[in-house]
């Protein structure tokens, strides 16, 4: 197994979706717990966390582009280019969080700024969503599934729902955050089963060299799931967050290493491999 | 409907990849970067011939890379179909490179862009061919504006190494190795590898 040379270019892209899942789960944790407690001015500092982690991921993602002096020029395709669209809900998740940071710090806490807190969080989970639908294009026989799709915004809702249980305490039932756990399970098990069915002669692995660094990975994934189930149902809840973000960053990895697409000369390798195999039977 | 497209007979080319070399050294790609690509698939056991695929940018009815383009650098041109990159709009976001089925957008390190097959559209618009369909001398590549849905007839939208996304069209015709009903000749070429084994004497129209 090695880092195929061409994979370098998509580690600013996992570092960037890595970054924004987990700010839009932060986000929506701490919009929910100032919009349920008490108004407070050092509550908004929770919001500092994700408005720093979203502003790096927009600087990252920038610094994988070829020509980044033209960056501005990736909006203008909004009416037809799920990108453009992703960059514009990127850029009104920063803007209003940052907005609502000022207004809450510079003027006295008002009733209305949790609207602004509250449109923000549900553009970064239109964000999350979007991070999961830009890759649904033709030909990419892997990302082209509901289960690639949904897997970001249900990474996000995970992060934030056990925040809401285990950090903030601010709901004492945990069936939310088991309810998104098993969907995160579910998701892994559906990305698992097809991509491990997927053989090296059947379609092209863009990464072919590290097939069996994916497959391992997602078996991890799936591991790390379980075993945040069980730390919970024995009471040992304090190390979760780490294992969530762990998990989350294995997804994004695992998920631009997966790529499979159905391409000319995948397809042509695939017959010679079939016809090598008749050969050698016919013998 | 008028759409562009290249034609690519299976039964005429023998993978000397002039095609290939054609259009790098019109268009000066720099070395190691290819916008047209033979595959070579050998026979299956007991046949004896040798089946190649030149492709390049299939300039489909709905392309993917125009749909993804989130900064308006590619475009499909309305009077024949053709799909053109513009280096001075690309941001180099490769974004179009995981659009495309086909693998016809190239990166190029060196300038930070993508690149591909504009089918020549320069040479086009001063009514000479691209340089991939003028070199071939075995008449496998041809090109034609396609203007009526029956001239669609006896070509093939599909074969090994080509498959027809229907919600990409595209605009790359087969006449397949095997097939018996062959379209009307466009162009004038010498007779098939195939007919010139069997030595016919009358003549032959296809």
């Amino acid at each position: 197994m090695r880092i195929n040379k061409e994979f370098i270019h998509y580690l600013p892209l996992i570092a960037f979706t890595f970054l924004a899942v987990i700010a839009t789960g932060l986000l929506i944790a701490g919009t929910v717990h100032m919009a349920l407690s008490d108004s407070s001015k050092n509550n908004q500092e929770a919001l500092y966390l994700p408005a720093i982690l979203l502003i790096a991921g927009a600087i990252i993602s920038f610094l994988h582009l070829g020509r980044k002096i033209r960056a501005p020029r990736a909006t203008l395709g909004l009416l037809h280019s799920w990108l453009s669209r992703e960059i514009v809900l990127l850029s009104l998740t920063i803007g209003l969080l940052l907005a609502f940071i000022t207004l809450h710090s510079l003027l006295t806490p008002a009733f209305w700024h949790i609207y602004v807190l509250i449109t923000a969080s549900v553009v970064a989970l239109c964000l999350s969503f979007s991070l999961g639908i830009v890759y649904s294009l033709p030909g990419q026989y892997s990302w082209r599934n509901l289960h690639n799709i949904l897997s970001p915004p249900a990474t996000s809702l995970l992060i934030a729902s056990y925040l809401l249980v285990f950090g903030f305490n601010l709901f004492e039932f945990n069936l939310v955050f088991y309810a998104f756990l098993f969907t995160d399970l579910l998701l892994v098990y559906l990305r698992s089963r097809s991509f491990i069915s997927v053989s090296e002669n059947e379609h092209f692995l863009h990464f072919r060299h590290l097939k069996l660094l994916t497959m391992t990975l997602l078996l991890i994934r799936f591991a790390i799931s379980l075993a945040i189930f069980a730390l919970i149902m024995t009471g040992w809840t304090e190390f979760i967050l780490i294992l969530l973000l762990g998990n989350s960053l294995l997804d994004r990895f695992t998920f631009y290493s997966g790529e499979v697409q159905y391409k000319p000369g995948a397809q042509i390798k695939q017959v010679k491999a079939e016809r090598m195999a008749r050969a050698i039977n016919e013998k | 409907m008028q759409q562009r497209v290249f034609i690519f007979d299976e039964q005429r080319c023998f993978g000397c990849n002039g095609c290939t070399a054609a259009c790098a050294g019109t268009n000066k790609t720099p070395a190691g970067l290819l916008w047209r690509t033979v595959h070579k698939l050998p026979p299956e056991q007991g046949a004896s011939t040798t089946v190649y695929l030149s492709i390049a940018c299939n300039h489909c009815e709905h392309p993917p890379c125009v749909e993804a383009c989130p900064a308006n650098a590619l475009m499909k041109r309305k009077q024949d179909g053709i799909v053109i990159h513009d280096p001075d709009k690309c941001i180099g976001c490769r974004y179009c490179q995981m659009a495309c089925p086909y693998d016809a957008i190239k990166w190029n390190p060196v300038e930070g862009l993508v690149s591909k097959c504009h089918f020549c559209y320069e040479r086009i618009d001063q009514g000479l061919e691209p340089a991939c369909v003028e070199t071939c001398f075995g008449g496998a590549l041809l090109q034609k504006v396609i203007e009526h849905d029956y001239e669609l007839d006896h070509y093939q939208r599909q074969t090994i190494g080509l498959y027809n996304f229907e919600s990409v069209s595209p605009g790359l015709l087969i006449i397949r190795q095997d097939q018996e009903n062959r379209p009307p000749r466009i162009k004038e070429f010498p007779p098939p590898i195939m007919e010139s084994k069997q030595k016919t004497g009358g003549k032959n129209e296809n």
